[in-house]
């Protein structure tokens, strides 16, 4: 198959207060896709305020000194548009994707709020996000059979003092602490004009678009130094170690995880292909050890990419009904360990790309998830224009490459293990 | 919300009109055997999205054996008569594409996506999944163990068995759509291979279907391809029957689940299909309620409350009849009083719908449809969905000039006579339900 090479224009530029402007046009929909992305996210957190950073991007739409509580989010939709925030362990953004005669309310928006926000954050709206983020995370996390896998996988994976050693969505305890001194600390550390890339792709010139983001953000000040520690990559884990949950659950279930490289180093494409290889797919190795076997009802493995020296990659299966998770952890792990050995045949190496090559340009052919992803890039790698050549980078990934990376990183013995038993019903 | 406003940086702009936009246009062609093919050229989208909508609605299903259509489609991709066992999936995946599908009420939709540079080969192989499945025994019995799997953990989570149960509410038995799409355990379990490779050639037919395909062919013709694919697809003795889905008894399900730190709410009522002069001023008034961010309901239980994460009103057309949801999750201390709230904002008789409320509706509703549509896999989500509702494509330009016309006159009228009475739908700890005034029952079998 011929590839595709993407040319996804690149404008690059920075303001004085030091924000970052992306402008990537693309006349195709009337349409412009605005996104924010903050380098900042619950790896920087202090313990005992574990869910700040997200219950703050919660208050990111509770007003500010020109824009009344909720209205960020009702302006943009009675405009025409779609809007949202999310956070992770590395970031957090903010995004809108408007009809292009909504693009400079959207730009006064996100400036109003990241100029003014402590003007208008006060202790009634702190009460009531605190209340929504908890019924947040009841209603994606507590509520959920397997709702608190990744709580156990980070707590297995990372040590609890580690910024990914707790997940982005905190505890209540911590949620309850939260003040509004936190809510003023947290604003002034993480959230300036230099912390900041402004990417824009849509229906709009590479000048207007760099003229739009300096008529709105210019008079916003730089911050001021901040601090981070580098977090040193964590080594592999040993000894296998494991937990076993009683939840109520339809099923038994087996999840494993390792340490992984950081994101920017080209091990971690490889095990992105590994992963695909072993867990992604009819033809992948776990479907057809487990799912094909009559052992389990669902597999997969997939890597999480992350920043501050260690990824994660995680596997897992559930069990069919009278699969004992022993049996079915043993299953896994033989198949993973036939592919750690000799790697990926050279047909299994081709359809990872493939699919690979599908995905990112399917990911891509929306402006709003193409706007993230030069966001992403830019915070994370200082190359937005990698956006343009990650595809040729993998495709000349070899088998060997994956091979390697596979053996290297994803021994059965670096392992950690976490096991489901279904609580049986009374 | 503060009061005192200072002047900031630059003055709040005003929005621009947005330009006049139009639902992409497909060429239609009819191929011989009775297949019709949408065919939507979108510049720049290198990944091509197809999908062959067929005319399998559940109500031609033996009732003994619900959930045979889902059994079916999945067990399509798991070997062809060319391409047995996984030979098939690797042939398929290596060509880059990826199949997929659904099951509704009223089709069985197939899909795939491909990089166009294999489109050829993949629209091939997509035909060989579709035409000539095996439909093997081993791999049948495996989707139906599967399928039962799925059902349990439906029944584990409490948001899917409110859905699940919200439909048993609100249509009657004897329409398909009072229960599952993929069957209940029961029927699920008496599904045998003989059976889905019986259903498979009696229902599977180009007669009634509609291919719809999207992407940039970088300039060439890719009707070709779905002739060579679909040209010589016979057609099948199957005659599909669609039967109008109709309102239930309205019993309320207020269903004890132990250990819920917080209660699923439902509350909804039969409704209206696309076809209903009202179907417009229910979306308005819908996205008023329960849409916005700041609709009614969230405003009130969200904002200000702090009661839930979000609560929102959607309606959900089907090919005849539908029916409209409240849905929304509470922690426990909070359900009894949320649930009163609710049922007072539903409540409009004092507080018709205002214009501004229908202006921001209105420009919503409109306003994100370039965006929806920009991708090849927006358009044919969009245009399939259209056409296993019976509609054709100009449907979307015809479905936004009439939300533009909407009044709040309008709005409050079609509101006022299609939200009335919901049934109550509960899911949560048997401790936090005992307010409601209903009995709470154990969570019933799926």
């Amino acid at each position: 198959m011929e590839a595709v090479t993407l040319s996804y224009p690149i404008h690059d530029s920075r303001l004085h207060n030091g924000l970052r402007v992306i402008v990537s046009p693309d006349h195709s929909s009337p349409v412009v896709a605005v996104n924010l992305w903050y380098d900042v996210g619950s790896g920087d957190e202090v313990a005992g305020r574990t869910g700040f950073a997200h219950l703050f991007e919660h208050l990111m739409f509770q007003g500010s000194r020109n824009v009344a509580s909720g209205d960020h989010l009702g302006q943009i939709q009675a405009a025409g548009g779609s809007v949202n925030g999310t956070t992770s362990f590395d970031r957090t953004n903010y995004f809108e994707a408007v009809p292009v005669g909504a693009l400079r309310l959207a730009l006064w928006l996100e400036a109003d709020r990241l100029g003014t926000l402590l003007d208008a954050v006060d202790q009634d709206n702190l009460n009531n996000q605190r209340e929504v983020v908890k019924e947040e995370k009841r209603q994606r996390y507590d509520n959920v059979p397997y709702g608190d896998v990744f709580e156990h996988l980070v707590t297995l994976a990372f040590p609890a003092d580690h910024p990914y050693g707790h997940l982005t969505i905190g505890s209540m305890a911590d949620l309850d602490a939260a003040s509004l001194d936190d809510v003023r600390g947290f604003f002034t550390t993480h959230y300036s004009p230099d912390r900041a890339v402004l990417t824009l792709v849509g229906d709009i010139s590479a000048a207007d678009g760099l003229a739009l983001a300096g008529e709105y953000f210019n008079h916003i000040p730089t911050g001021q130094p901040r601090e981070r520690a580098e977090v040193a990559p964590l080594a592999p884990l040993v000894d296998v170690p494991r937990k076993e949950v009683v939840a109520a659950v339809p099923r038994d279930a087996v999840y494993l995880c390792w340490r992984v490289p950081a994101v920017g180093d080209p091990a971690l494409e490889a095990l992105t292909l590994a992963t695909s290889v072993l867990g992604d797919g009819l033809t992948s190795r776990l479907h057809e050890a487990l799912v094909r076997s009559e052992l389990a009802e669902s597999s997969a493995a997939f890597v999480m990419p992350l920043v501050r020296g260690t990824s994660l990659a995680v596997a897992y299966a559930r069990c069919r009904d009278g699969v004992d998770p022993t049996a079915l952890e043993a299953a896994l792990v033989s198949a993973w360990d036939a592919f750690t050995a000799d790697g990926p045949t050279d047909p299994e190496h081709q359809r990872a790309q493939v699919q690979f090559s599908r995905e990112w340009l399917s990911d891509l052919a929306d402006v709003q998830q193409r706007a993230d992803t030069i966001g992403q890039l830019t915070t994370q790698r200082n190359d937005p224009d990698f956006i343009n050549r990650r595809l040729a980078l993998v495709s000349a990934l070899t088998a060997d490459d994956v091979a390697k990376a596979g053996r290297r990183w994803l021994p059965s013995s670096s392992r950690a293990v976490l096991v489901y038993r279904a609580l049986e019903e009374s | 919300m503060r009061m005192d406003l200072q002047p900031y940086g630059q003055p709040r702009p005003e929005v621009e009109a947005p330009p006049e936009w139009h639902f992409p246009t497909p060429e239609i062609h009819t191929l011989a055997n009775g297949l019709t093919v949408w065919v939507y050229h979108r510049p720049g989208q290198y990944v091509v999205s197809a999908s062959l909508v067929l005319d399998v609605p559940l109500d031609i299903e033996e009732s003994d054996l619900e959930g045979i259509a889902t059994i079916s489609l999945h067990t399509l991709d798991e070997g062809t008569l060319d391409h047995p066992g996984t030979s098939y999936a690797e042939v398929l995946e290596s060509s880059g594409a990826v199949f997929g599908g659904s099951v509704t009420l009223s089709a069985t939709t197939c899909s795939v996506e491909m990089p166009v540079t294999s489109y050829g080969r993949a629209m091939a192989l997509f035909a060989e999944a579709v035409r000539t499945p095996a439909l093997a025994d081993d791999d049948v019995t495996r989707h139906v163990a599967l399928r039962l799997a799925d059902i349990e953990q439906h029944r584990a989570n409490s948001s899917h068995l409110a859905g699940l149960l919200t439909r048993r509410a609100v249509f009657d038995a004897g329409s398909r759509a009072s229960r599952m799409n993929g069957g209940t355990s029961a029927s699920v379990a008496r599904v045998t291979p003989e059976a889905v490779r019986q259903f498979h050639q009696t229902w599977y037919s180009p007669v009634g279907a509609v291919l719809v395909v999207a992407g940039d062919f970088l300039g060439s013709d890719p009707l070709p391809a779905v002739e060579a694919a679909f040209g010589d697809w016979a057609p099948s003795p199957g005659h599909p029957l669609h039967l109008p889905s109709r309102p239930g008894s309205a019993r309320p399900y207020v269903i004890g689940r132990d250990g819920s730190v917080q209660a699923d709410v439902r509350l909804a009522a039969f409704s209206i299909d696309r076809h209903d002069p009202r179907w417009a001023p229910l979306q308005v008034a819908s996205y008023a309620m329960g849409g916005a961010f700041l609709s009614r309901l969230n405003r009130v239980l969200r904002e200000d409350r702090g009661y839930t994460y979000g609560i929102s009103m959607s309606p959900h057309p089907l090919r005849s009849g539908g029916y409209w949801t409240v849905g929304g999750s509470f922690r426990n201390e909070v359900v009894a009083a949320a649930v009163e709230e609710t049922q007072a904002i539903l409540d409009i008789s004092h507080s018709p719908f205002t214009e501004v409320e229908v202006s921001q509706a209105v420009s919503f509703l409109t306003g994100v449809a370039p965006l929806r549509y920009a991708t090849a896999q927006g358009v044919v989500e969009q245009a399939a969905a259209l056409a296993a509702a019976g509609l054709d494509p100009g449907y979307v330009d015809r479905s936004l000039t009439r939300l533009r016309q909407v009044t709040a006159a309008e709005a409050t009228a079609a509101y006022t006579e299609l939200v009335q009475d919901p049934v109550l739908v509960v899911v949560g700890d048997p401790t936090a339900l005992a307010g409601l005034g209903h009995p709470v029952e154990t969570v019933p079998e799926l």
